[in-house]
Formats: C-alpha cells, structure tokens, sequence
C-alpha cells in the first residue's frame, strides 16, 4: 500500500514537484524576504543648518546601513514631494538653530516618515533616536517624528491596499484557469469547439463574467475597509478603478496561461499555488521591498503585483495622482497586453 | 468538387510517430446513413474530429458540406451536429437550459430556438425532463440529450461518434428509430460505431482499421466481397451425386459438403436458387430444401482485415 502511494506520488509530477519543492522554496522566499531587520530606508536629509556639528551627525546617519541617504534638501516642501512620490521613505530634519539649541538646553531632530509604510516608519525612529544619543552624550538631542499620511500609523491602512491586490492577483486567476481546465477535464470542450464560435469569443465570455465579479469583489474588500476599519481613502476613486480593471485583466490572462498547460481544475490550482506564495511575500505585501535581500529584490520588480501595491497604497493612503503611478500604470498596462496577447494565443480552438 | 456531402482526399493524421489516419479517401452521399465501422484504436474518433473541423489534418484535406475543414472550419460547424463519444454537456444547467446554450452559440434566434427546443425534446421523449439537471440524468438520457443538442440548428449532416456504445440494446433500437425518423427528414448521418448489428442498418460502411480504409459499400455488398458471392444452403436426396452434378456446373463458385448439406456460394442467391432448383430436378436429384445463408458482418469485417493485412504483406 505504502509502495504504490509512493508510486502514485512520483508518476504524478505536479505533485511530486510540489511536495518536494514547495517547503525549501517557501522557507528560502521567506528567510529572503523577511530578513528580520528593516534596512536601506531611502532617506532624504534636510540639513538647514550646515554647521560642522551638523554635518557631524549627517555622517553619523550616514553610517548606518538602516538607512540610505539617496537625497539632500534644503526644505521640507521638496523632502515632503520626495515622500509623496515615493521617492523617499523618511525624511530627516535639522533645524537651523541646531547647532545653538544643542548647546543651549537641547536640540530637537525631526523625522518625517510616510504613513503608508508603518513597518519602515516604525523602525527608523528608534534608530534615529540611537543615532543622536551616540552622537553625543553631554548635550541632549530629541528626535521628535512627524507621520505624513497615516497619523496614527494603523497597520490596516499599509495591509488593505495590499490585500485588494493580492486578491486580484489571485482569485480571478484561480478561477478561470479552473474554468477552462474544467471544461477540458469534464469533456464540455469538445462539445463547444465543435460550435462556429471563435477561441477568441470562447474566452471573452468567460472573461467577461470574471472581469465583472473581480471588480465587484475588488470594490466590496475597499468598502468594508472603510466603512468597517476606518481606511481613509485619499486619492481619486476613478483612478484606483482604472488600476482594478487593469490589473485583473492581467490576472486573468495569466490565469488563462496556467489553464492552457493543465489538463484538470486540480493541476491548474497546483500550478497557481507556487506562484502564489512567491507574489504575496515577494510583492512588498507586508514588508518593505528595500528590506528584503537583494538576492529576491529583482524577482519582486518584475512581479506585477509589486506594482499594483505601490500603486494602490500611493493613490489610497497618500492621495497621488496620476502623474505619481505613471510608471506602475505603465508597467502594468504593457504586462497586461502581453498577457492577454499570449492568452488569445494559447487559448487555440482545436483539441490535440 | 462532387455532390457528395463529405469528401476526403488523402486524410491523414499523425501523432507522434502514429499514423491514426492513413490516407483516408471517403465520400458519403446526401440524404444516406453511412457507418464507420472499425474496432477501437483504428481511427474512427480522429477521423470525425477532423471533420468536424476539431482538429487539423497533417496532411490531405476533406471537404464537409461543401466547404473545407481546414479552411473554413466555422463555416462546416455552423451545418453540421457533432456528438462527441464521450458526453460533455453541463451537468449545472438543466436539459433546457443546454439546448437553450447551444441552440445560442449556433445563433439560432431566441423564438425559434424555443420552437426547435420543444420539437426536439420531444423527439428523444426528453420533454418530461427539461427542468432537470444533466447531471441528475440517467446514462441513456444523457446520450438522448447529447443527441438532442447536436439537432438544435437544424444541421443537414450529422456526424455520431459512437452515439450508442454502452448503451443498452432496447435504447440502441430506440436510436435508431431516431435515425431513421430523421434520415428521412433529410439529415444524412456519419456514424462510427463497432458494434455489427448498427452497421447491418446502413445504408453503405466504409470498414478501417489501423487508420486505413479496408472495404466500402452496402453491406450486402460488403458481404458478398468477403466470400466472393453469397452462400446458399442445399439440401438433396443424394448429397454425393449432387456435388458431384454441380462441381462442373459453371454456375457455383465454391461446393462444400458437411453433415447438413450441402453449402454454395454464387454470385447473387436470388437469381441461383431458382435456377439451381429446376437444374437438379431436371437430373432427377429431389430437392428437399434450399436456402440462403446469411453471413454476419463480423464475419465479414474479420474476412476483409484478414485480406487487407495479407495483401498489405505482399
């Protein structure tokens, strides 16, 4: 009995691939892509005052691999538009009086950080608080945080967007791959091909009916978000249903990829569940993409996913316009035409 | 171009390095119920699914209803009903609710579609169960809907892959009956089957086997081709005499004596019981029967493969 379950297992690739594969690729996805501490926050300085002691801790800051100084500002308002489009995570304000105020009574550091992202906001302020107490230990320098967006840095306002997209990514795609796959394992197939309709109109149907159900549910996660958990949603409706719409497009096409190399619902669902762990740790879901090791960093810039979060969490959260998701509006709208290109091609009407 | 409905020049399909069909050349008549015959794995499935226009041929070509398959694929699908060996309908949408889909999908207009839903239930006696879902259905209904969904827009040739195997005897006549009943409303119908006793009711096979075509014609045809004429049973007073009177004849082609009598085969049994009788008696031998042997068509089938493949090893 034990043999000839063995045997079953290693007849069946899929399965054997997934038993054997599926555990060193989730923990070594995981091991990479949580690496324990958040580091390479991109951070913008503004340096108002320039004094040597200043640029004593610039160097200090500097030093530490938590965060990376990829700009310097001499004002708020332009650290501020760095943040907002997500250029910069965080930025770091020394007032002009610093150099005064440490020897006078004490000075006040401030950190503005983007709401949006509570897990690097979260860790880079203790770090910019060591920072400043190692700086010196006689004069006293305060690190005061301002949160941009997300005041009260909640959790649901960093995980919801994500949720909306992972979601798209995944339950449409699930869904018409075991749509067509069912109608290849229950014989349905046969009878339909055998009609004048064209493979083009055969798979329009059925993305058809999924287009409409992924919205609606993709609408209903958003309402229940705010109306239940108090997500405030800052930027314009009409543009997080363009990115929706676009986006599950894509998941269907990529659904209708899986479908053409599975002969049954249930190789279709084992094919989507590997890829499925690798979008939602890898997309930047729960935790920054610039924390994660750069081994996994190349694979989380060209998932889609990755994308469509950074988009949703920029127009949801931060209230960006268009001209901020240009390129994930780009990016997402090219991996869309390819994929339904290859899904048109793929999705052929003759049996074989 | 011929007026036949379908017409296949060379048709062959490889898979791998399988020849499923080998230089298939058919033709089938309007208005006839033409029988594929052959036993499983011989190419009969491949065959119709090139037809059908379901698959691509590797190489030769066929034209179905005047247009060809590789070509003009939709144009062959939109006129004829295809009844794939194995059911697939959807057992989550009740019996009317199939016929309404794909009478749909043939753009069958909704009215009409209605109509021809009605009339057709009726016919495979599935109107008591039109609320039903297919699923819930028995195997033989299953089939009668299958049937019932390949008829909705009205197709002049129908092509039954199997329509009966598995099926029961009494519902296989039942088949037929439909068969018949709309054969002489105008459909021709394609038919592969294995089974010999579907095949003795067409109007012309063509037998394959091993993806090549053995033999066409009638049946009666076929029969005669495969012992070389038609068997007659003789029964005299004096067996030895006769045979002995017979062997030259000219008109009996093969005498052999058994127990029973004496058995003959001739060209055409009809014309050479009547002759025979009257030529015995003329030379004083008591005729006390003579008959006609019917040979079955396995007989037949097994005949003619046996032939092909010694005259394929020459």
């Amino acid at each position: 009995m034990t043999r000839k379950e063995v045997t079953h297992l290693i007849r069946n690739r899929r399965v054997f691939a997934l038993t054997l594969f599926m555990p060193l690729l989730l923990m070594t996805i995981v091991g990479l892509a949580f690496t324990g501490e958040v580091k390479h926050i991109t951070t913008v300085i503004v340096n108002k005052d320039g004094r040597p002691l200043s640029q004593v801790l610039v160097d200090a800051l500097r030093a530490s691999d938590v965060l990376r100084i990829r700009f310097y500002s001499e004002e708020e308002p332009q650290a501020e538009a760095l943040i907002q489009n997500g250029l910069a995570k965080v930025a770091i304000v020394i007032p002009a009086t610093f150099e005064d105020d440490v020897k006078l009574s004490g000075a006040v550091v401030y950190v503005m950080v983007d709401g949006s992202d509570p897990v690097s906001a979260g860790a880079v302020v203790p770090v910019v608080q060591e920072i400043a107490l190692g700086f010196t230990s006689k004069l006293r320098v305060q690190v005061e945080r301002l949160v941009l967006y997300n005041p009260s840095l909640r959790y649901i306002d960093f995980i919801a967007p994500a949720i909306v997209g992972i979601f798209l990514q995944i339950f449409p795609m699930i869904l018409i791959s075991m749509a067509i796959a069912g109608e290849r394992e229950r014989g349905t197939i046969e009878q339909l091909i055998a009609t004048p309709l064209s493979g083009f109109e055969i798979l329009l149907g059925k993305l058809f009916v999924y287009m409409a159900f992924g919205l609606l549910s993709a609408t209903s996660m958003l309402i229940v978000a705010v109306y239940a958990f108090d997500l405030v949603v800052r930027g314009n409706v009409l543009l997080i249903g363009m990115f929706l719409a676009v986006f599950l497009t894509a998941s269907l096409g990529l659904g209708t990829l899986v479908s053409a190399g599975s002969r049954t619902q249930m190789q279709a669902v084992q094919t989507i569940m590997p890829m499925i762990y690798i979008m939602i740790f890898l997309s930047g879901t729960f935790y920054p993409i610039e924390a994660m090791s750069p081994l996994v960093q190349p694979i989380s810039y060209v998932l889609p996913l990755t994308y469509m979060i950074h988009a949703l969490r920029a127009v949801i959260v931060k209230g960006a316009g268009l001209d901020l998701v240009t390129n994930d509006l780009l990016f997402l709208s090219g991996y869309t035409v390819i994929m339904i290109l290859l899904a048109v091609v793929v999705f052929r009407k003759k049996l074989e | 171009m011929t007026g036949n409905i379908v017409q296949t020049s060379g048709l062959t399909k490889q898979f791998g390095t399988l020849v499923a069909v080998d230089h298939v050349d058919l033709s089938v008549r309007g208005g006839e119920i033409f029988g594929f015959l052959g036993p499983n794995g011989a190419g009969k499935t491949t065959t119709v699914r090139i037809l059908c226009g379901l698959m691509a041929p590797t190489s030769g070509g066929a034209f179905v209803v005047g247009h060809d398959v590789v070509r003009e694929p939709e144009e062959v699908k939109q006129r004829i009903g295809y009844m794939p060996q194995s059911y697939g309908l959807y057992d989550d949408l009740t019996v009317e609710e199939n016929l309404d889909f794909f009478g749909s999908v043939y753009r069958v207009p909704p009215n009409e579609r209605r109509k021809r839903a009605q009339d057709i239930l009726q016919l495979v006696r599935l109107d008591e169960f039109r609320k039903q879902f297919a699923g819930q259905l028995s195997g033989g209904m299953k089939r009668r809907l299958s049937l019932a969904v390949s008829l909705v827009h009205n197709p002049e040739l129908l092509i039954l892959d199997e329509p009966t195997a598995g099926i029961d005897p009494p519902l296989r006549r039942i088949f037929w009956e439909y068969f018949r009943k709309l054969n002489r409303l105008g459909v021709t119908f394609f038919i592969n089957t294995h089974y010999m006793d579907e095949a003795e009711l067409c109007d012309r096979l063509a037998l394959i086997n091993y993806g090549r075509i053995v033999a066409v014609g009638t049946p009666v045809e076929l029969k005669r081709k495969a012992i070389g004429g038609e068997r007659i049973e003789l029964l005299t007073g004096d067996l030895s005499k006769t045979q002995a009177i017979l062997k030259d004849s000219g008109f009996v082609r093969e005498i052999t004596v058994s127990d029973g009598g004496i058995q003959l085969i001739v060209d055409e049994a009809a014309t050479a019981i009547p002759k025979l009788a009257s030529f015995l008696r003329e030379r004083g031998i008591e005729v006390i029967q003579v008959r006609q042997l019917q040979t079955s068509l396995e007989d037949v089938f097994i005949n003619l493969i046996r032939e092909a493949g010694e005259k394929s090893r020459l």
